[in-house]
Order: C-alpha cells, then sequence, then structure tokens
C-alpha cells in the first residue's frame, strides 16, 4: 500500500512550490513537484518592443 | 532614551531623509520604545503573483538592518520564504494567527491577486486536503486585518501580472478587499525605508499616513522624479540624449520621470548609492499605476498622467518648472552681477580660444 506525503507550501524557496512524494515499502515509487504560481509574462511580452523583454523578463524572479 | 515622536518630525524625518541618514536608523529607537509598552505587532506577509523582489528589497534595509526589524519591532508569523515550517503546519499556522489575533494584525501583501479560474492560477499551499488559493488567502486574511499594506506594484495596483493581456486576469488587493484600511507603497520594488516607514508610522501611531490619489502615502510619493532629477536642467534648457551614455534628459529614451512620483532622486538606493538615472538609465515609472503598460524605451507624446488622463510632457513640465524658472532666473541675476555671466572682458581675448 503505497503511502502519498504531500508538502505544500515549500518554504524558504522562492515562489509557490508543492512536492508529492509516494512511497511504497520504504522506497520512493514517484514524486512530483508542481510550481503552483503562473503569470504568463511570455504572453504580456507578445508583440511588445524587444527592449522591453530586459525589463519584463527579469522580474520573472526577484531573488 | 528617545522622547516621544510627533507625527510632524515623523513627516520631516521620511521626507528629508538625506542620502546618509537612514530613515529607519533614525526610527528605530522610537520603535523600540513602541514595542515595548507591549507585544510585538504580528504581521501576516502573503505573496501572490510575485517575483519575491520586495521581500529581497526589504532585506536591504539598513541600520538596523533586517534582523533587528523582524526581532525588535515585528512579529512576523509568516512568511513563505522565511517561516521554518512547512506544509500543512505552516498553512495551520497561518490560519491560527489570523484566528488568535482577529482585527489586530498587519497584512502585508506581496504580487497580484490572480482571480482566473476561480485563482487557481495561485495556489499558496493546502490545508485540509484541498488547495488554498491566494484569492482565497486574501479574503480570508485580509478581512481580519487592522490594516493592510499592499507592497509593492503588482499588490497596489495589479502591476506587472496584470501587463496588457493579462492572462492571469491579475489584481490588486483594494480590487479583492473591502472595507479595510488599504495602503498602496507602489515600486518594482519599493524602497526598504518606503516599507519599514510605513509599517512604522502605522505602528507608532496607529493609523493610515496620509495618502495620495493612489493610495500611496504622501510622505514618500509626494514629489515626482521629473522635478527633483538631477538630470533636470538638461530638460530645461533642451539637451536631450539620443542615447544611453550621452549627456542630456532621457525623456527621448523612454524616461517615465515626467509622470512617475516618489523621493529616489533625494533618497537613493542601496544605502544611498545610486538610483536609477543617476546611474544612465531611464525611469521606468514603477510606482505608477499603469506600470508596465506603456512602451518602456519609447518617448510617449502623451504620456498617462492618472489611469484616466494624459498630458504631453510640456504641459507636466510648464506646471512643475514654474518654481524652478523662478530660481534658475535668480540665479543668472547673480551671475551677471557679480560678472560671471555678461560681456566679454578683456582678460578673455588674452587667454586665447578657449
Amino acid at each position: 500500500m503505497a503511502q502519498t506525503i504531500k508538502i505544500d507550501p515549500i518554504t524558504r524557496i522562492e515562489g509557490h512550490l508543492g512536492v508529492e512524494v509516494e512511497v511504497e515499502g520504504g522506497v520512493v515509487v514517484n514524486a512530483k513537484s508542481m510550481g503552483m504560481m503562473f503569470r504568463g509574462l511570455e504572453l504580456i511580452m507578445k508583440g511588445r518592443d524587444p527592449r522591453d523583454a530586459q525589463q519584463i523578463m527579469q522580474r520573472i524572479c526577484g531573488v | 532614551m528617545a522622547t516621544k515622536l510627533s507625527r510632524r518630525d515623523f513627516m520631516r524625518a521620511a521626507a528629508g531623509s538625506a542620502a546618509a541618514v537612514s530613515l529607519a536608523g533614525y526610527l528605530s529607537p522610537f520603535l523600540a520604545e513602541a514595542a515595548e509598552a507591549g507585544e510585538l505587532p504580528p504581521v501576516i506577509w502573503l505573496a501572490g503573483g510575485a517575483c519575491t523582489g520586495c521581500s529581497i528589497s526589504l532585506l536591504n534595509c539598513q541600520n538596523p538592518d533586517i534582523q533587528d526589524v523582524l526581532l525588535k519591532v515585528i512579529s512576523l508569523r509568516f512568511h513563505e520564504n522565511v517561516s521554518a515550517a512547512q506544509g500543512e503546519l505552516a498553512m495551520n499556522a497561518l490560519y491560527d494567527v489570523v484566528e488568535k489575533y482577529a482585527g489586530k494584525f498587519v497584512l502585508c501583501v506581496e504580487g497580484s491577486v490572480q482571480v482566473k479560474e476561480n485563482g487557481n492560477w495561485c495556489i499558496i499551499g493546502e490545508r485540509e486536503g484541498k488547495p488554498v488559493t491566494m484569492l482565497q488567502a486574501v479574503k480570508d486574511v485580509g478581512s481580519k486585518a487592522a490594516a493592510i499594506l499592499s507592497i509593492g506594484t503588482c499588490a497596489a495596483f495589479g502591476g506587472l501580472p496584470a501587463a496588457d493581456p493579462n492572462p492571469s486576469e491579475s489584481k490588486a488587493v483594494s480590487d479583492i478587499v473591502k472595507g479595510k484600511p488599504i495602503i498602496n507603497i507602489g515600486g518594482c520594488p519599493p524602497h526598504p525605508d518606503w516599507i519599514v516607514g510605513t509599517i512604522a508610522h502605522y505602528l507608532l501611531f496607529k493609523e493610515v499616513p496620509e495618502l495620495d490619489s493612489a493610495g500611496r502615502p504622501k510622505m514618500f510619493y509626494g514629489r515626482m522624479i521629473h522635478d527633483n532629477c538631477q538630470r533636470r536642467q538638461y530638460f530645461d534648457n533642451g539637451i536631450f540624449a539620443k542615447n544611453f551614455g550621452e549627456i542630456g534628459c532621457m525623456l527621448e529614451l523612454g524616461c517615465k520621470g515626467p509622470i512617475a512620483h516618489c523621493d529616489s532622486t533625494t533618497r537613493l538606493w542601496n544605502g544611498g548609492v545610486n538610483w536609477c538615472v543617476m546611474c544612465g538609465g531611464v525611469c521606468l515609472g514603477c510606482t505608477e499605476p499603469q506600470f508596465p503598460n506603456w512602451p518602456i524605451y519609447e518617448r510617449m507624446a502623451e504620456m498617462p498622467t492618472s489611469p484616466a488622463t494624459t498630458a504631453t510632457v510640456d504641459q507636466i513640465g510648464f506646471v512643475l518648472g514654474g518654481a524652478a524658472v523662478l530660481g534658475i532666473g535668480g540665479h543668472l541675476a547673480g551671475n551677471i552681477a557679480t560678472g560671471r555671466i555678461g560681456p566679454k572682458k578683456d582678460h578673455d581675448k588674452e587667454e586665447g580660444d578657449n
């Protein structure tokens, strides 16, 4: 019988991360990590001046 | 020990804080005294559609450093990037504080609130086996807060995630929570003094500082970048840089100084070292509600002075320039009187063409 361990949020990292691990008999049989936030910066960049990319895309992560 | 700080002194310190004097350093004894009087005020920090840049900017707080702010001034009860607990433990801690200190804690929000698909574009954690969206958290926590600080342009106005076409349907905190005192601390990111100064004002006087039309504290956002810019003289003399690295006003390169409000020109960044235009970049207008819904590196014929109005830079400059022109006029008159400007004297010729 597999046991599922879910940790969401993972703290002390930048962004919204969740982790789901399936353990069976002391062995990890499946693991997923999930980024839980989406802003769509690529969609915002569509049709903009290419020079704007340096200001828009740097704001993906401020850490 | 510090004597009691009056509102007037606070405003003077906040507005006039010179590069060498840290606002936070000036305030720390008063804050420590306020904190001694009782339990440290609980603060909850939520992040939605954020890059965590505002938290990082706050870390740059100098003298006292962020450690003193966290340990002596406020009691930070939840912050996803700082919490030792994680998973459901952290989420339960968050909701426990909300229940225990209902109506007493201050909520700081970083990042926009994404409402698309019922808020599922941003999930901050899981509780009782169910995902908690940022939308839900802001409603739950915000409705029980004493006051809300929208830190950064994203939380204050929607900001970058809300730029056209706003894929995640991002909204400002003030669009989600109603009926609570909300202070917008615009900036991408905001200066640490603006954040700490606003929190300090609220803690010391238990009320919201005077706000401008965009909901920002006037003590930090009352001034126009263009009006106090080190390159303003070039604008008045019609000298414009055509490329980066050239001498001149950077309006033609897309500078948004004429519509941007904040005191970066005098407060300076990174512990009073420099700011955007002084290091050769243009002002992005990052403290404004419309940021970044404009061409960043192009001069706009009509600049949005508010969400509903536009004006040409000459119209803005005319209003702003009045006081400066008077000043320059006086300066010229002085120079003529002392002989620095005026008909050439004989010794000028002797020195050659120089």
